[in-house]
């Protein structure tokens, strides 16, 4: 895995999840983020979720960890994301990832797709080589 | 400890804060997102946004009448973090509105003010009919 990324290059599909509540809990507890919506049932029930919400942070969380596996001779200068569509609890995800430019810098685009239309988390890597790679 | 000074119009500036990086609070990370605790997990850095004087600024910046939901969040590494590094955090919210909207712009810096790491958070604002009392 000494080759040089190149545009186009993917990254292995990767499942995420599915994160039961005691998950989701115990990712509230260890963040400090208790934001009841991914905690209260009826509080998801209300905003119009059968069940509450993964963490978004949860789904970006993964992120690091499959790209340091795929290229562990690359090290994260930036990570961005968006959070598109919920993953609630219960619901398994797909990671996926491809390189979009290569100048110096690798860019990759990085999607966690889970059963709805768009993906829960679409998101942005900026991988750079580490030093002595 | 919030709204020291006005930044720009509607913006709160808050801390800085010295913040959590000691090891015991990046291994209960890593143990719930099921990643090793070294290096750091890269996303570790937004459990600083919940430290309690920060997230008591925050959800008072929000109001009782919203539910947040985390719309998009980004990181730039400026510098490896280290366990135990002394660093501080500055952030800076604002509201925006159509749609309501709570910006989160934070730095951590050394003790010498070299940047460490910068993070943006956007909070979406979901209006709570008639707030949470109802």
């Amino acid at each position: 895995m000494t080759d040089p990324l190149a545009r186009g290059d993917k990254m292995p599909e990767t499942p995420v999840g599915p994160f039961d509540a005691a998950a989701v809990a115990a990712y509230a507890a260890a963040s400090g983020d208790d934001n009841p919506l991914h905690l209260d049932l009826a509080l998801a029930a209300r905003v119009g979720f059968a069940a509450p919400p993964v963490h978004g942070m949860r789904l970006m969380a993964e992120i690091a960890p499959a790209l340091a596996a795929w290229r562990p001779d690359m090290a994260l200068k930036r990570l961005s994301g968006t959070f598109v569509e919920p993953l609630l609890t219960g619901e398994a995800a797909i990671l996926s990832g491809r390189v979009l430019r290569v100048d110096g810098e690798a860019l990759v685009r990085i999607s966690i797709q889970g059963p709805r239309r768009g993906p829960s988390l679409l998101a942005e890597a900026v991988l750079v080589p580490k030093e002595g790679a | 400890m919030r709204a020291e000074r006005s930044h720009r119009p509607g913006e709160i500036v808050l801390g800085p804060f010295e913040v959590a990086t000691g090891v015991g609070e990046i291994s209960a990370f890593a143990a719930a997102i099921g990643a090793p605790a070294n290096p750091i997990p890269a996303t570790f850095p937004i459990a600083w946004l919940s430290a309690p004087a920060l997230k008591a600024a925050l959800r008072e910046a929000v109001g009782p009448d919203f539910l947040p939901v985390h719309e998009s969040q980004s990181f730039d590494y400026v510098r490896p973090l280290v366990p135990g590094a002394a660093l501080r955090l500055t952030a800076a919210a604002r509201r925006e509105s159509a749609p309501e909207r709570l910006v989160v712009e934070a730095e951590a810096t050394e003790l010498s003010g070299a940047p460490a790491l910068i993070m943006r958070a956007a909070l979406r604002l979901v209006p709570l009919a008639g707030g949470e009392g109802a």
